[in-house]
């Protein structure tokens, strides 16, 4: 594997992995450095392309001090940074209000979790070293228009033919589908299979193979970052199929366990800073709404459950320190991160009175607690929805964790 | 109730049906006369009731149509037919004022006009009292609410007020068609909510079938319910507080005007909550229908009067009566109520 790029700044947070403190000191360092001050003004309003170019910015200039890619192991090129490291690096983010970089969540998280446990050394090296050197960006083409909470009951069709399989068949809801250069792909082998996720393979799709055509899809909140692809005999390479033809199901399962982990913890850092400076505006906002001893209630409310699930992410982590398993915790996380956001933005929306009802322009990539109250609200149902609704975290909670009958 | 009430629905469900324009729209409800809905036959109105006047503004709730009909309604039967011959109609209700009435001249700047740049007349309520100002004269400053509706800013300079005396606050009667329009909404999005259930497939049956589905709905439709029970009320109490100004009793509505707007609010919460939850991913798109409910619920809610708001209103109104007092005063109101009504 390649060394990383030494980073010819004076602050190069991988220079102090050992020291915690120091290390500290460096990342928020080098973020000073980086982070434009008012990244957030030029992305509000801003257009696509600008959206684009700076979400590639951004991450290019994670690459260059080896904090791209810092969670992924040293045997695929990643930093092999401790737990502990990578904690104090999304906390310091979070601390600044550094960008997200959302358009690349599947190709550092999903797919490396996929692969690292199910790709082939051949796979591993093109696609790893791809997002790592290339910035390539991956997107995940799972949910179908009649398979969504019943992800089980997916019909796109991918048959065998020759060195290729021919697929056909249609996705949706794959996020920044668009700007992909891969496509994490389930679909169907076997119809025959004695149980539906029997018949199921995993595949790497790339998104300019013919036949492939992304359509976003515009949603509530003004925003494109859904899309719909349609498979229309589309060729995939044997070689890019993942682990065992049929073995999709299992696979997948440890790419979902992905969006329940690390991620919410950087999202639950950032909204602790954003209740700071929310508590701190509505001390100043005319009418004092703090002062409302029913909305105080309920804003102490939510600070406690945001105290809460701190701390159970904080248990999750050590959990992953001793190398335990934590997929069911993992899962009363995520249903609990999603009720806390969408209440949380529901209050602010509401505390926020008229001005959080005016239409605004959006504010790209910043993350769920923008500012843009009623906006952030708006996006909140796409943790109370996708990836598991709550209904099917409960469920999922009743049925592997309390052992109610199924 | 009034015998032509299926008449005046059956129109106004063919114009908020027809999917026009918001321009032509409400031409066409002008054209139809809706907003004279309160006015009496004689002075060319359908000499409604106002239990008719929820109706109708419900109903445009339900078709999420964001014209300012309720304001036109109720600014119509305020200020007379006048506001039909002179101003066309197109009365509309601003949310707050900034200025000075000098001599009966208004100088300063009306905020939260929904619909304000197209409608000709404007009440507002400014130091203390209710005013109706001619819109021709003022300058539009456009804004639009999170829904895609248009609510504007209106700025005046020595313009002419004239005094338009009303039994409540104007803030309070602000609040009536949000009320309405929320009832209708709630029940438009929990419609929708209940046909998704039952023709989406998941699992091998409908979702409807799954009783954490069938919980959910049913909480929806209980706060819809509420709401529309509650609307009700305070419709009937404004009809009373109108019928009694000119006579003997004095009745200011704004108690039932409380008690609806806040309830209104509180149910907009859960039930948008359950109405996308309950529609997965589709309901988040903009190609669905369910946000032209959802977004409106949201800015209605906070329009005349947020939760905050009413419930203080309604906490004073209900702390001056004392413990002894209140449920004589709770009785009391709603006989007068029921006795207008009658």
């Amino acid at each position: 594997m390649m060394d990383q790029t030494v980073n010819p700044t004076p602050f190069y947070p991988l220079g102090h992995v050992g020291d915690i403190i120091a290390f500290r000191a460096a990342v928020a360092g080098w973020l000073n450095a980086t982070v434009p001050p008012d990244w957030r003004q030029n992305l509000t309003g801003a257009s696509e392309e600008t959206y684009l170019k700076f979400q590639n910015w951004w991450f290019d200039q994670l690459k260059s001090v080896g904090l791209a890619t810092p969670h992924w192991p040293k045997s695929w090129g990643g930093a092999g940074l401790p737990l502990s490291h990578q904690v104090v690096m999304i906390e310091e983010l979070a601390r600044i209000g550094g960008p997200m970089a959302e358009m690349f969540v599947v190709s550092l998280f999903h797919m490396p979790a996929t692969l690292f446990a199910n790709g082939s050394p051949a796979q591993c090296d093109r696609y790893l070293t791809g997002v790592r050197d290339r910035g390539e960006i991956w997107c995940q083409g799972f949910s179908e228009p009649g398979a969504g909470s019943d992800l089980s009951a997916l019909r796109t069709r991918a048959e065998r033919k020759g060195d290729v399989y021919v697929v056909n068949g249609q996705k949706v809801w794959s996020s920044f589908g668009m700007h992909a250069d891969f496509c994490l792909l389930l679909a169907r082998t076997n119809p025959q299979a004695p149980k539906k996720n029997a018949g199921i393979s995993y595949f790497i799709l790339d998104m300019r193979a013919a036949g492939v055509t992304v359509r976003p899809i515009r949603q509530i909140t003004g925003r494109a970052e859904f899309t719909e692809i349609f498979l229309d005999n589309v060729e995939i390479p044997v070689e890019n199929l993942i682990g065992a033809e049929n073995a999709g199901w299992q696979i997948a399962q440890s790419t979902l366990a992905a969006e329940r982990g690390l991620l919410i913890f950087e999202h639950a850092e950032r909204m602790t800073h954003a209740l700071r400076r929310d508590y701190q505006a509505l001390t100043e906002q005319h009418g004092k709404p703090l002062e409302d001893a029913g909305l105080r209630r309920e804003f102490t409310k939510r600070y406690a459950e945001l105290t809460a699930v701190r701390l159970l992410i904080k248990q999750m982590i050590e959990q992953g320190e001793h190398g335990q398993d934590s997929g069911l915790l993992a899962a009363v996380i995520k249903l609990y991160w999603a009720q806390l956001l969408q209440n949380y933005t529901s209050l602010m929306a509401r505390m926020r009175g008229l001005d959080a009802q005016r239409a605004m322009p959006l504010s790209l990539g910043t993350g769920h607690n923008s500012g843009d109250y009623l906006s952030d609200f708006l996006q909140s149902y796409g943790w109370t929805i996708a990836g598991g609704t709550n209904e099917i975290m409960r469920t999922l909670i009743a049925e592997r964790i309390l052992g109610l009958p199924r | 109730m009034s015998t032509e009430r299926q008449m005046v629905l059956d129109t106004a469900e063919r114009i908020f049906a027809g999917g026009a324009t918001p321009e032509t729209m409400w031409q066409q409800v002008i054209e139809a006369g809706l907003p004279a809905l309160l006015l009496p036959e004689a002075d060319g109105g359908f000499g409604g009731d106002w239990g008719d006047a929820f109706s109708l503004i419900r109903l445009a709730g339900y078709h999420a149509v964001g014209l300012p009909l309720g304001e036109a309604i109720i600014g119509v039967a305020l200020f007379g037919s006048e506001a039909i011959s002179a101003f066309d109609s197109r009365v509309v209700f601003a949310e707050s004022a900034s200025g000075t009435l000098d001599g009966g001249n208004f100088t300063g700047i009306l905020h939260g006009v929904a619909s304000g740049r197209t409608a000709r007349l404007v009440l507002a309520s400014i130091a203390g009292q209710t005013v109706g100002l001619d819109i021709s004269g003022a300058i539009v400053t456009p804004g639009e609410t999170l829904a895609g509706d248009p609510c504007d800013s209106l700025e005046f300079r020595a313009a002419p007020a004239s005094l338009c005396p009303v039994p409540t606050s104007l803030f309070a009667l602000g609040a009536l068609p949000r009320i309405a329009q929320i009832a209708g909404a709630m029940d438009g999005a929990l419609a929708l909510a209940i046909g998704h259930a039952n023709e989406r497939q998941q699992f091998g049956k409908p979702i409807g079938k799954l009783q954490a589905v069938q919980q959910n709905l049913a909480v929806m439709a209980e706060a819809a319910a509420a709401v529309n029970c509650a609307g009700q009320a305070a419709f009937q109490a404004a009809g009373q507080a109108l019928v009694s100004t000119g006579g003997a009793v004095k009745f200011d509505p704004e108690f039932e005007i409380a008690a609806a707007k806040l309830r209104a609010n509180i149910a907009v919460d859960a039930g948008t909550a359950i109405a996308h939850q309950v529609h997965g991913g589709i309901g988040f798109t903009q190609d669905y229908a369910l946000h032209r409910f959802t977004r409106r619920l949201y800015v209605w809610r906070a329009e005349f009067g947020n939760e905050r708001f009413w419930a203080e209103r309604l906490g004073v109104l209900t702390a001056v009566q004392g413990g002894d007092k209140l449920w004589a005063y709770l009785t009391a109101r709603s006989d007068l109520v029921a006795m207008g009504a009658a």
